[in-house]
């Protein structure tokens, strides 16, 4: 395939590295997109748990390209999206009257957690850590992070310009804590997290991420990852120096962590130490490994389904079982799939349109 | 990297500037010596067969030269540079390649996947297909491009493992054990690959423990043994030193 | 005097710390070093030991036979998991650190659900012995009523005088009691020698006629009794929750992880002393918060120098000393 152009552009969203592709899959995403803009309004769901599932979505993206393309599983992911969302909330408080959108909030509520991430994976991969014990690193990291957080109650020490951390309480004033706001002056749009414009908002920057995710994984960076996963050590005696490439995924996995702690924030303008928890972290394990941790797509239909279920269930009489469900749906699946529900499914359906070569493009040809 | 004229040579170096050579090595491990006191020079578009007993430090030997293991003493250069402390990555960009003993290719990924990691750093994709079939030919895979290689038997990933090696385009190679657990036909094929790549140019080093396999490729030869040195020369010398067969033949 | 109160009251905090990390890692550390399994679910089995040493007491069972009966219902439950899960993912450390996460979420929750958020707390045993040290006291160990007589004149205890628990020190005589015997158990029992077999080299033992499959399930056994062991100890001191072993886990991977698997034993006591000897240290000079950063980054330091753990470290030094 030519790398020219718009081909070029097409190849790499359609290429290898991610299970869907050709246009039987491309079919069906339309269908979903357009399904999922018009949800909200003809089909009678609540936008303000919706759009709660869009932001696990880039949670789940966050995870799977760390853990299901590069092999390094974090269980504590969620330490960037805390640190996303507190920094978001903080510039968002003292930046609102000057500015009037939260354009700086969003680049803060990026670039925190991923510096922090270059800190912290420098400090690991360099070392050439193994994966257990960054697994545990990052999950003691984001307890430290929740025990640091319950411990600011004090205003006269921990405040940063008008925002106060507020211990236990949360990030204050939370009443100061803006919506998402982009433009300038007169023509500010404004996202209010709890309608229907902030579901379409964060849909839109979502499906964007995600193609944007898509364009990464099936480029020769996305080669590199998944040779690192399969094979470390024979990747790096064809003379890569697999430790950057770690910190770069390590990187931009924090970095979407961050947006989705920025988003979370926004939507319901409040963040507290629960958001660095254990549960919060076991969550988005469970949503990659459920839905299918080495596939973009599967990992996040993962995370919205199941966190579709989990509301069910929390509504439907028995919430003390959801958690118990959700658990034993984890155990499930790496039991009878492990490799997920949802590549298990996409496999299948590649079998049944593979042989017509509609589902799946020659693979020699998607090579960029 | 400039050859410089070197001093306090190992006895072994045959004229020619080593492009590789390791001087007074020693690796312990814990309380084992796996490679004591170890000088050799291999020249540049030399064969070179390494044989041993088992725990004569042959693999030991390999993992040093690629830098996954440092060692204790002694020092090692690659083309007259000083490459002792260089991490694997960066000596591998200056030149060698390795198949190590356990079959290292990417289980998951097609055979065309796999030549995509080593030909990166060297080649644009639109030139891969026509290279990768050109070796492909050379390791008897050819038509097999879109195969998922743990689809492959094992014969063939050891001959892609050496042919992802060959695509890195490396000065010198090294393969440690290339037909370990093949059958004969398949041992005699691989032999006519290296001597083939051989005949090309390039530098090779091989480790194995078929004597079949050794005398078929028929080139100068080392004997590890206890980690050093033992016994070096043409594949006839070696079969007929009395010595290397009371260490290694007369245990085969 | 003065001195003489702060050291002693170092001590008795550093060995107060060390029971601690002793207890909650003990378990874990035979199941990770002999295993190779993440037990993510370990703090879940001391839960389980917690309430079943809560119910013992209950039912008027003396607290150490009711430690020991926690020991065996953690012990059992172990073993079950062992053979309906566990067993499926040997040799795959992310996938058994994923699926006891899974496990632990089940089993808390499930415990919430029958058991409520919180069980009517137990007494601590020998609450009423005081061990008293400084002021005018010097060094003594009082009953309820000598405490009383103390505390008549103020209604505190005098200027300079500090007291300690005496369940603390009872803590660590268990917790080095516990250790020593796994040492034994592992050294002289049959048990021992063909657990160590297996771990070694598995196609081996199995070819020897040792019934992996049973090691296994008793190694895991072993790991969960220890586990449960711990949550009821650590039950006579603390409110007993479904969520109880939460709070052990992220502080016993520490431990076990710095310690490393290359021996069980002499890595947990490694890595005890000395991240236990940091936390304290610490806590003393800041707060408890910056005790508990002091012995991550402590861990952290402890990783980068010495990736396969202590005990590794140790192993390779003593093979070079030969």
């Amino acid at each position: 395939m030519k790398r020219s152009g718009i081909f070029g552009i097409l190849g790499l969203l359609n290429g290898p590295q991610t299970m869907g592709r050709g246009w039987v899959f491309w079919i069906g995403f339309v269908v979903f997109v357009v399904l999922a803009y018009l949800g909200p309004t003809h089909l009678g769901l609540k936008p303000y748990k919706i759009n709660e599932f869009l932001i696990s979505g880039f949670l789940a993206a966050s995870l799977s390209i760390l853990w299901g393309y590069c092999g390094i599983l974090s269980l504590g992911q969620v330490a960037f999206f805390g640190i996303g969302g507190y920094v978001w909330g903080v510039i968002g408080i003292n930046l609102w009257d000057s500015t009037g959108n939260t354009h700086l909030a969003f680049l803060g509520g990026i670039l925190a957690p991923t510096a922090f991430a270059a800190i912290v994976g420098a400090a690991m991969f360099l070392a050439r850590l193994k994966g257990v014990y960054i697994a545990i690193l990052m999950l003691v990291l984001s307890l430290l992070l929740e025990t640091f957080m319950l411990q600011t109650a004090d205003p006269e020490v921990y405040s940063i310009g008008k925002a106060v951390l507020g211990g236990s309480n949360g990030l204050r004033p939370a009443s100061d804590i803006p919506n998402a706001a982009f433009g300038w002056g007169e023509s500010v749009v404004d996202f209010n997290g709890r309608r229907a414009e902030f579901y379409y908002f964060a849909l839109t920057l979502l499906i964007l991420t995600y193609l944007g995710l898509r364009m990464l994984l099936n480029s020769s960076f996305g080669y590199l990852l998944v040779a690192v996963r399969e094979d470390p050590d024979r990747t790096e005696t064809f003379g890569y120096d697999v430790r950057l490439i770690q910190l770069a995924v390590f990187c931009i996995a924090a970095a979407i962590a961050g947006l989705a702690g920025s988003l979370d924030t926004a939507r319901i303008n409040r963040v507290d130490p629960e958001v660095f928890g254990v549960s919060a972290n076991i969550m988005v394990v469970i949503w990659v490994a459920v839905g299918g941790r080495k596939d973009l797509t599967a990992a996040i239909l993962g995370a919205i389904s199941l966190e579709w279920l989990f509301l069910w269930l929390t509504t439907s009489g028995n919430p003390e079982y959801a958690t118990i469900v959700m658990g034993a749906i984890l155990v499930g699946v790496m039991l009878i799939a492990p490799e997920g529900i949802f590549v298990f499914i996409g496999e299948r359906l590649r079998v049944l349109f593979g042989k017509s070569g509609l589902f799946s493009v020659e693979r020699k040809d998607s090579v960029i | 990297m400039n050859s410089r004229a070197d001093t306090g040579q190992p006895q072994t170096v045959t004229g020619d500037t080593p492009i590789v050579e390791i001087r007074n090595v020693i690796k312990d491990f814990g309380g084992v010596r796996a490679t004591d006191n170890l000088s050799l020079a291999i020249t540049p578009g030399e064969l070179h067969c390494m044989i041993g007993p088992n725990g004569a430090g042959k693999s030991t030997f390999f993992k040093l030269l690629m830098g996954t293991i440092r060692p204790s003493s002694g020092t090692i250069h690659f083309n007259g540079e000083d490459i002792t402390r260089l991490a694997p990555f960066a000596r591998a960009r200056r030149g060698l390649g390795i198949k190590f003993q356990n079959m290292q290719v990417y289980q998951e990924l097609t055979v065309f996947q796999n030549f995509f990691v080593p030909m990166r750093r060297h080649h644009k994709p639109a030139e891969m297909p026509e290279l990768v079939d050109r070796i492909l030919r050379r390791i008897h895979l050819t038509g097999l491009e879109d195969e998922t290689v743990k689809n492959l038997s094992h014969g063939q990933q050891q001959w892609l493992s050496i042919g992802m090696s060959i695509a890195l385009e490396p000065k010198v190679l090294l393969l440690d054990e290339p037909a370990a657990g093949m059958g004969p036909e398949e041992t005699a094929s691989t032999a006519e690959i290296i001597k083939a790549l051989n005949a090309e140019g390039m530098t090779i080093i091989v480790i194995e423990h078929d004597m079949e396999f050794i005398r078929s490729l028929n080139s100068r030869t080392s004997v590890l043994h206890l980690g050093a040195l033992f016994a070096q020369g043409s594949y006839e010398d070696i079969e007929r030193n009395e010595d290397v067969h009371k260490i290694y033949l007369g245990k085969a | 005097m003065e001195i003489f109160t702060e050291i002693f009251g170092f001590f008795f905090q550093y060995l107060d710390g060390v029971a601690f990390l002793i207890l909650a890692a003990i378990g874990l550390a035979i199941i990770f070093g002999m295993m190779g399994v993440i037990n993510m679910a370990h703090g879940e089995l001391m839960m389980i030991g917690a309430y079943v040493t809560a119910f013992s007491m209950y039912a008027g069972i003396p607290w150490p036979i009711a430690i020991v009966l926690a020991g065996i219902g953690a012990g059992i439950a172990g073993m079950i998991l062992e053979r309906l899960i566990i067993r499926h993912f040997y040799k795959q450390l992310l996938s058994s650190l994923v699926v006891t996460w899974g496990i632990s979420m089940i089993v808390s929750q499930l415990f919430l659900v029958i058991f409520g958020p919180t069980m009517e707390s137990l007494p601590t045993p020998f609450s009423e012995i005081k061990i008293l040290v400084g002021g005018d006291v010097g060094f003594s160990v009082v009953g309820p009523e000598g405490f009383a007589a103390l505390k008549a004149a103020t209604g505190r205890l005098p200027e300079g005088v500090e007291s300690f628990g005496i369940y603390r020190l009872v803590m660590f005589a268990i917790a080095a009691l516990l250790i020593a015997g796994i040492w034994a158990l592992m050294r002289f029992t049959e048990y021992g020698t063909r657990a160590r077999a297996t771990m070694d080299n598995p196609a081996m033992a199995n070819a020897l006629g040792i019934n992996t499959a049973r090691i296994y399930a008793l190694t895991f056994g072993v790991g969960s009794a220890l586990a449960g062991i711990a949550g009821g100890i650590f039950a006579l001191t603390s409110a007993i929750t479904p969520f109880f072993g939460a709070a052990y886990t992220a502080k016993a991977f520490i431990v076990v992880v710095v310690g490393g698997g290359a021996g069980v034993v002499n890595g947990l006591v490694a890595s005890v002393a000395s991240l236990g000897g940091v936390q304290t240290i610490f806590s003393n000079m800041f707060s408890v918060y910056i005790g508990f950063v002091g012995m991550i980054a402590a861990a952290f330091l402890i990783l980068l120098l010495m990736p396969t753990g202590i005990s590794g470290y140790l192993e390779n030094l003593r093979d070079r000393r030969k």
